[in-house]
């Protein structure tokens, strides 16, 4: 069959049980879902079982029409909005919008459906019954049909969970957790960071996930990860969870033990291939409520008993403007109320999906080789002091990037890069990214706001040396210049 | 510090980059010199040395230096001859991320230009996938060809002169791509050529284009054509400058700044205890010129400020949008193939027994490609 040839290993081309999927209500809003036979699943304001999407090719669009019924694939390629573009002659000029022009009242419109009277005739009721319909422009005409049409027979594309779709879906609802990371802005940063199959990549991630899950689509099971445990609070890797596991080389690893090893400790760190219960691989050196507990404990997932400790993105209080931030008013503390009811349940953990600790051989390997590229999302981490750690196990040359939603957390990174001579080419940079409506005669703007995106620090790691010695003082001392500066810096 | 990454060669392509803003790709000749506007430098003394090295000048001796990088897509995109118009790095990572470029996928792109966007739709295929690129004009075509043998990238990138709008996508690869973009002057002239090269799962298609115009008129051919999910938008980045500025936080000193003689005075004492090059104060601002305080300009100035009473400046890290936001200003638009496939009758009843096991077949594709050389992204 056509549809077999080529598919990308991985990637599966057709829905079946136990996938991760995005299905998109109305092109508009995103819900996550991972298929299960007979689950009830709710859909803006339906609820259904979409066990008829089992079987259908991914990008498969459809509709739902009438409460309880099955979802029905919708196969004539839908592209409205092609109608004439002006009607001269009408006008909106004596249109009163006091919602008097609707004789259908909201029980009539319940009783039409209660006697299971489907989305489309309903629509045809409403046009028929609003006594200024007619009176609209054609243009106006198609948008209220549009208008009602989302609300009573919706429909729904079924997507795999790339990166770009969950990061626009979890942007969606929780910006905030994300780091403010766009998909704009992580589609830049995987760019500057040279991620690509076969690297060795450096990842810290506070984000829920999203970067690892990201990088790790990017180099499609070649090469290593290395999720750096930076320290702060447990990590709910709420938009990993959303993705297809794509590799098997995810590893988790402390940043002390990362140190160490390159220091030529002989690094003898909790990572074994194996999943061993919490808080048993540190022996008793570390408290388990220590910071410095189990290199990758931040890392597990709860599973509770009945579902999959999975908190409903739609549950979750958007998290928008906060002027305060700190880690647990800010990034923790709304999911972790909603979690509190079950949190009094027994609940096993385990690493999330893909994901196993590092063991000392591989940590010692990459502090002796370096990494060949290092991407950053975490906000709360301090940038600078966070990079001064991580720079040392870079590759000369690797590229890197950080996002923050801070903009003078990045630059004052930038500035102690620069002055360590420890980085070049090092920018922050600001993304601009708008949507448009292109329609004939009716092209403009996207109304909805992308919402604010995070901020970008990239560089190349360099190493520096002084001049061979015996060269002209003069231009030598004037390269010193800024080491003054630093002097003067740490005064501050 | 760690010790791994490539050493120079003979014959390599560096990025020389000389702060602050200098960037320049050079093909490493060990019997020749490189210059640039701050010196000379013996490239005999670059081989041997990793990648992200610092170099002096011979000429003239401890002039300012030279970081040797090694080449990645983003910054040959910096450093490339421009033939043409080149995409820059916002829209390369949306069509990058919107395309689903992966290991493993055939994209198709037209016209070629100068390669820009090529090598990071290379590298997103790599390994398993290919790039086959188009373009009609035969110098540049060639002139492509030969940089991406030259960047190890021939075994994935397929460079063909050929006349798109005209002829459209070669025939052998209908039903063969996941993604198509198009950066031509009439892209909606190629949009059904698009639909029957794309895979009837999961293909998707990007169009560049700097007028609204071509972009209604490709998008109405999307839509005409069974493309579906239309997203036009645009993208750019701007900058932020990062400098360290002196301000004024004793405002009685000095005083008068609006009379004659007494206030010229007070401004050159505010002038002399300002660096050149590092500072800078509310008037005079050069724009253009990043103040780039540590790469670029000299002079520490604790020494000449002698003020030993109450400081009246005090230091501030600070950032101000700079003036080059990139990325060509052009739109950016994005769509799906419709899929009409029937539902797989074998793949529900398969599926329904036993959800497949996911992650054993990315297991399976770990083992089955071990990592080899030629596979390997090598910018
Ligand atoms: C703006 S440039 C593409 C730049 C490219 N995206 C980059 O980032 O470097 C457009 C190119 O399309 C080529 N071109 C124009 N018409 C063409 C056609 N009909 N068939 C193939 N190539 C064409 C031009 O020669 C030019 O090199």
């Amino acid at each position: 069959m056509d549809s077999q040839r080529g598919a990308v290993v991985g990637d599966p081309d057709y829905i079946a049980e136990g996938d991760k999927v995005v299905l998109v209500v109305n092109n508009e809003k995103h819900y996550f879902e991972t298929l299960k036979a007979g689950r009830k699943v709710k859909l803006g304001n339906k609820t259904a079982i979409l066990d008829v999407v089992f079987g259908h090719p991914y990008g498969s669009v459809f509709q739902l029409s009438s409460e309880g019924a099955d979802p029905t694939r919708v196969y004539k390629a839908m592209n409205t909005g092609q109608s004439a573009a002006v009607t001269e002659g009408r006008s909106n000029k004596d249109l009163v919008d006091d919602n008097s022009a609707q004789q259908l009242t909201a029980q009539d419109i319940q009783l039409m459906k209660d006697s299971g009277k489907e989305g489309p005739e309903i629509i045809d009721a409403l046009v028929a019954n609003s006594s200024t319909f007619q009176e609209r422009t054609e243009f106006s005409q198609d948008k209220y049909k549009k208008k009602k049409a989302k609300k009573y027979c919706p429909y729904f594309t079924v997507l795999r969970p790339t990166a770009m779709n969950v990061c626009e879906g979890v942007f969606q609802y929780a910006a905030g957790q994300l780091g403010y990371l766009r998909p704009d802005i992580l589609a830049i940063m995987l760019c500057m960071g040279n991620v690509a199959a076969h690297k060795k990549v450096l990842v810290v991630d506070t984000c829920l996930g999203l970067l690892i899950g990201a990088v790790s689509e990017k180099m499609g099971g070649f090469g290593d990860i290395c999720v750096a445990d930076c320290g702060g609070r447990r990590q709910k890797p709420d938009a990993l969870k959303k993705m297809q596991p794509r590799h098997q080389n995810i590893y988790a690893a402390k940043l002390s033990d990362l140190k160490a090893a390159q220091e030529g400790v002989d690094v003898k760190c909790a990572g074994t291939q194996s999943d061993q219960p919490p808080g048993s691989s540190q022996g008793a050196e570390a408290g388990p409520s220590s910071a410095e507990a189990g290199a990758v404990e931040r890392w597990r997932e709860e599973i509770m008993p009945d579902n999959e400790g999975e908190i409903p993105m739609e549950d979750r209080v958007e998290d928008t403007q906060c002027s305060t931030a700190t880690e647990s008013d800010r990034f923790g503390s709304q999911p972790e109320q909603l979690l509190e009811g079950s949190q009094r349940r027994p609940r096993s953990q385990q690493l999330v999906a893909g994901m196993q600790h590092a063991d000392s051989a591989q940590i010692n390997g990459w502090a002796e080789d370096g990494f060949d590229s290092c991407l950053v999302a975490a906000p709360l981490h301090h940038t600078s002091s966070l990079m001064q750690q991580l720079m040392p196990l870079l590759k000369p040359s690797a590229p890197f990037a950080a996002s923050s939603p801070y903009l003078h957390a990045l630059v004052e990174c930038r500035d102690d890069l620069l002055r360590g001579r420890m980085a070049a080419m090092v920018e922050v940079q600001e993304s601009f990214w708008r949507e448009y409506q292109v329609l004939p005669e009716r092209t403009h703007p996207q109304m909805d706001s992308k919402g604010p995106g995070a901020y970008l620090l990239s560089g190349v790691k360099i190493i520096f040396s002084d001049p061979p010695p015996g060269s002209a003082p003069n231009g030598a001392r004037a390269h010193r210049g800024g080491k003054g500066g630093r002097g003067k810096r740490q005064r501050r | 510090m760690a010790t791994g990454g490539r050493v120079i060669r003979d014959g390599d392509t560096v990025v020389a980059f000389s702060p602050p803003n200098n960037t320049r790709a050079v093909t490493v000749d060990a019997a020749s010199a490189f210059n640039n506007k701050n010196g000379s430098f013996d490239m005999r003394d670059w081989i041997g040395r990793p990648f992200g090295c610092t170099v002096w000048p011979a000429k003239p001796p401890g002039g300012p230096p030279l970081y040797l990088l090694a080449l990645t897509p983003e910054l040959w995109t910096v450093v490339l001859r421009h033939r043409t118009q080149i995409l820059y790095l916002p829209d390369i990572s949306m069509v990058c991320g919107f395309l689903e470029a992966r290991p493993g996928v055939t994209l198709l792109e037209s016209g070629t230009g100068s390669g820009s966007l090529s090598h990071a739709l290379a590298r997103a295929v790599t390994p398993g996938g290919h790039l086959f690129t188009f373009e009609y004009h035969k110098e540049r075509a060639d002139w492509a060809r030969e940089e991406f043998e030259s960047h190890g990238l021939q075994e994935v990138v397929t460079v063909t002169q050929r006349d798109i709008e005209v002829e459209g996508f070669p025939d052998e690869l209908s039903g063969k791509a996941h993604g198509v973009f198009l950066d031509l002057p009439s892209p909606w002239k190629v949009v059904q050529s698009a639909h029957s090269s794309l895979r009837s799962i999961g293909g998707r298609i990007s169009t560049f284009s700097p007028c609204m115009e071509q972009v209604q008129k490709t998008v109405e051919r999307m839509r005409a054509c069974g493309f579906t999910d239309v997203r036009v938008m645009e993208c750019l980045a701007r900058d932020h400058q990062v400098k360290t500025v002196k301000f004024l936080t004793n405002f009685t000193a000095g005083g008068g700044n609006w009379e004659g003689r007494q206030g010229k005075r007070a401004r050159t004492q505010f002038e002399a205890a300002k660096a050149p090059g590092q500072t800078e104060g509310v008037e005079g601002s050069k724009p253009t010129q990043p103040a780039d305080s540590v790469e670029g300009g000299p002079g520490d100035v604790d020494a000449e400020q002698g003020l030993e009473d109450e400081p009246t400046e005090k230091d501030m890290c600070v950032s101000q949008p700079g003036w080059n936001s990139r990325g060509h200003t052009g739109y950016l638009v994005f769509a799906r193939k419709w899929v009409e496939v029937p539902e797989q009758g074998w793949a529900k009843r398969a599926t329904t027994a036993a959800p497949r096991d996911q992650a054993a077949a990315c297991d399976s594709v770990v083992r089955r490609t071990e990592p080899s050389a030629e596979a390997e992204v090598p910018l």
